[in-house]
């Protein structure tokens, strides 16, 4: 007998009970909400009232409106083509900044910041105590045509007329996504720096390694996991976020899947569009999902 | 707050067929364009027209008037509508209000004034809980919700009004108990065509929706204009221009540029025309800006040009941060000098499910009264209620309004020069709100 399955053996009865809080929640607001959201793309509109009408029996779903979605994603000039189009460029470019800013930050942190580590931390996160739509509102006041920026600005002589940072800037978009989603990137790359051994950078030195290269053959193969924990971290959410778009450059032009979905919804007779906006979402986002997961349980084996 | 309307249609069988199979597929509407195509090119059905009756009188059981499209009569002020009551449902007359009880109000954010509700309390002995609503058709949500018992909603809609009778949710009003509305409310909407005999609706709040900016970062006279709708056309400035955020204001706009009196329109070649007006004007601004934040946007100089309702207009003064730069706010409506131009009323309904009728009669007809009326503008909705005390020149005279913003009061004539945004039938409104999220959209 394995030695795991002698631990299994031995394992108490009751075990399995300890997930049944967390089961019931998934059921709660996961898979029961999930399958609202299946019943009313697949569903209809009340004729009177003008509501959507969730379809329950899966049997009698209509799929009209999840293709008719799809091909409004997919065809050049498509309802939505646009906002997956920004979607995917700004996000990656936030999450590639996220990580450019993120990671020498955690390292800093991690291994530099010495007796003022936890000082520093706090810090880093004292903005974030406060909630990020209050925040992303003081960036408005900031950025505003007389805000602080702006007059400063003209006051140094870079600009001579206000920047318009609040009219559909994508730059604004990104850095304000940058600005909101930085500190899921440092907070699991700084868990995982924090814990590399300091006996494996100094047996990279003593084999002759600069310390770039060590830094290039041991911290960072060592933080590979943590990068990719920051990444889906930073990205998941990302996706669906439409208060940024709306609050720092809400214009067409900069126009997230996020937004899509939060329009359809508010107006009953797109309500199912929304609903199948939301299910492409949830099947694009599926395989990074998958690939991360995979990615951590290998790492996890090699480890043991 | 958002206030979308809707508007009606009669026409022409193949695209009624399609769009009719459409919305049994759950409204698996196409983009506009891939709807005018299967419209076979989008003919001319008249503009606003298809006034037939709807054979509804006498046949269809919900009322009798109006035009077809729905499954109840859609109104229009050529064809009112006449709305069954089923005398079960009105109160005897007479009756004292509940006692200890708790009337549930339903309302818009900041949309009746909590001062006046308090007063109401103390009158009454009772108390009242009040839930709010963002949108209508959440508000329509919220009625229709199983297990809700809801007594009283202030903002329902015009367009809304209909389908909420159809549906079964409001209750007839006994006007034994509407004394005050019936001495201070107007006339005209005593009996207002979208519910003959004021069955079902009392009017609560009135509004225009006109030309709102700053004066001292653009310089534009709409007033001296031969079309006011050119501000927007002409010159617009780039980056601070903005229009209402809802299907029906954004493309009634351009359509009362080119004349038309009746916006309430079925052709799709003519909703095609003013989205592509709008979308010129996007181009013109570098993307225009579609939100219902005039009120504080143009006192903080996010925008400088902005179409507007005549309640945010009012309302805006109150947002600036110097009290004394009110002159900085000019607001205009075209209607005032006999252009086309849009004037609506929304209302206060009684829901069946209410446990508490007579309190919550009592509360439609006190906000009728001059000092409550007053209150309620003044403290909080800064949307001007139905009430023949509240006059421009009564407003202006007390200090209420500027002067130069007196358009912003509506008065009962408003209603005879400006023309109303309607409940559409399903189909057409499908073509309105489709052209309105290509708009959004950017297509």
């Amino acid at each position: 007998m394995s030695s795991e399955a002698g631990v299994a053996a031995t394992r108490p009865r009751y075990w399995p009970a300890l997930a049944a809080p967390a089961t019931l929640f998934l059921l709660l607001f996961f898979v029961f909400p999930f399958y609202v959201v299946l019943a009313v793309t697949f569903g209809s509109i009340d004729p009177i009232l003008r509501q959507p009408v969730p379809a329950w029996n899966p049997t009698t779903w209509n799929p009209a409106i999840l293709s008719f979605t799809w091909s409004n994603i997919v065809h050049t000039d498509g309802l939505y083509e646009a906002a997956f189009v920004h979607t995917f460029l700004f996000v990656g470019l936030a999450t590639l900044l996220c990580l450019l800013i993120g990671y020498p930050m955690a390292y800093f942190l991690a291994r530099r910041a010495g007796r003022y580590k936890a000082a520093f931390l706090a810090l880093f996160l004292a903005p974030f105590w406060i909630s990020y739509m209050l925040r992303l509102l003081a960036w408005r006041s900031l950025l505003a045509d007389d805000g602080y920026i702006n007059r400063a600005l003209i006051g140094l002589h870079v600009i001579a007329t206000p920047y318009p940072f609040l009219q559909g800037k994508p730059l604004t978009l990104v850095l304000g996504l940058v600005y909101g989603y930085v500190p899921y990137m440092v907070l699991p790359l700084y868990a995982t720096l924090d814990r590399i051994p300091e006996s494996l950078m100094e047996a990279g030195r003593d084999l002759g390694l600069s310390p770039a290269r060590t830094f290039w053959h041991v911290t960072l193969p060592q933080s590979y996991q943590a990068i990719l924990a920051g990444l889906v971290i930073c990205i998941l959410p990302m996706f669906g976020d439409y208060y940024t778009q709306q609050l720092l450059a809400d214009r067409a032009n900069t126009r997230m899947v996020g937004n899509a979905i939060v329009d359809a919804l508010t107006q009953p007779i797109f309500v199912q569009r929304g609903a199948a906006l939301i299910l492409v979402m949830l099947v694009l986002l599926i395989p990074p999902i998958l690939y991360y997961l995979r990615s951590t349980r290998r790492a996890t084996e090699l480890a043991r | 707050m958002d206030r979308p309307r809707r508007l009606e249609e009669p026409h022409r069988y193949a695209r009624r067929e399609f769009l009719k199979r459409a919305a049994a597929t759950g409204i698996a509407l196409p983009s506009l364009g891939a709807i005018l195509a299967a419209c076979g090119g989008g003919a001319q059905t008249g503009v606003g027209g298809g006034t037939s009756a709807s054979g509804a009188a006498g046949a269809n059981p919900y009322g009798t008037g109006g035009i077809a499209g729905a499954p109840y009569p859609l109104a229009r002020p050529e064809a009112p509508v006449t709305w069954n009551v089923n005398p079960a449902d009105v109160i005897a007359s007479g009756q004292q209000p509940e006692s200890g009880a708790t009337l549930k109000v339903l309302r818009w954010p900041y949309y009746l004034d909590d001062g006046v509700v308090k007063a109401f309390e103390k009158q009454y002995n009772t108390t009242v809980q009040i839930t709010e609503f963002s949108d209508m058709d959440k508000g329509l949500a919220k009625i229709n919700a199983s297990g809700v018992d809801f007594d009283i909603m202030f903002g329902m809609n015009v367009w809304a009004v209909g389908r909420s009778i159809a549906a079964g949710l409001l209750r007839p009003y006994n006007h034994d108990y509407l004394s005050t509305f019936k001495s201070n409310g107007w006339d005209l909407f005593q009996s207002p065509f979208y519910d003959v005999g004021a069955n079902y609706t009392v009017p609560y709040s009135v509004w225009n929706t006109g030309i709102f900016w700053r004066n001292d970062k653009i310089t534009i006279d709409p007033h001296s204009m031969a079309n006011p709708y050119d501000v927007f056309f002409d010159n617009p400035p780039k980056g601070k221009t903005a229009l209402l955020a809802n299907a029906q204001d954004v493309l009634a706009m351009p359509m009362f540029r080119d004349g038309l009196t009746d916006v309430n329109v079925t052709d799709p070649a003519v909703i095609t025309k003013a989205k592509d007006d709008i979308a010129s004007i996007a181009q013109k601004v570098g993307g225009l800006s579609y939100d219902h934040v005039d009120y504080t946007d143009l006192p903080a100089g996010t925008t400088w040009l902005h179409q507007s309702w005549s309640g945010n207009a009012s309302d805006a003064v109150v947002f600036l941060s110097d009290k004394s730069k009110a002159d900085n706010l000019s607001y205009y409506w075209p209607g005032s000098d006999g252009h086309p131009a849009n004037v609506d009323n929304d209302t206060t309904v009684l829901l069946k499910a209410g446990k508490n009728p007579v309190l919550a009669h009592l509360l439609a007809d006190w906000v009728f009264s001059a000092k409550q009326s007053l209150a309620n503008f003044t403290n909080t909705t800064g949307y001007q209620m139905a009430v023949k005390s509240m006059t421009p020149e009564s407003m202006v005279q007390s200090g209420l309004v500027p002067d130069h913003l007196s358009t912003v009061i509506v008065s009962t004539d408003d209603f005879s020069k400006g023309s109303r945004e309607l409940e559409l039938a399903p189909d057409v409104d499908a073509l309105w709100q489709s052209a309105y999220a290509e708009l959004t959209a950017g297509v």
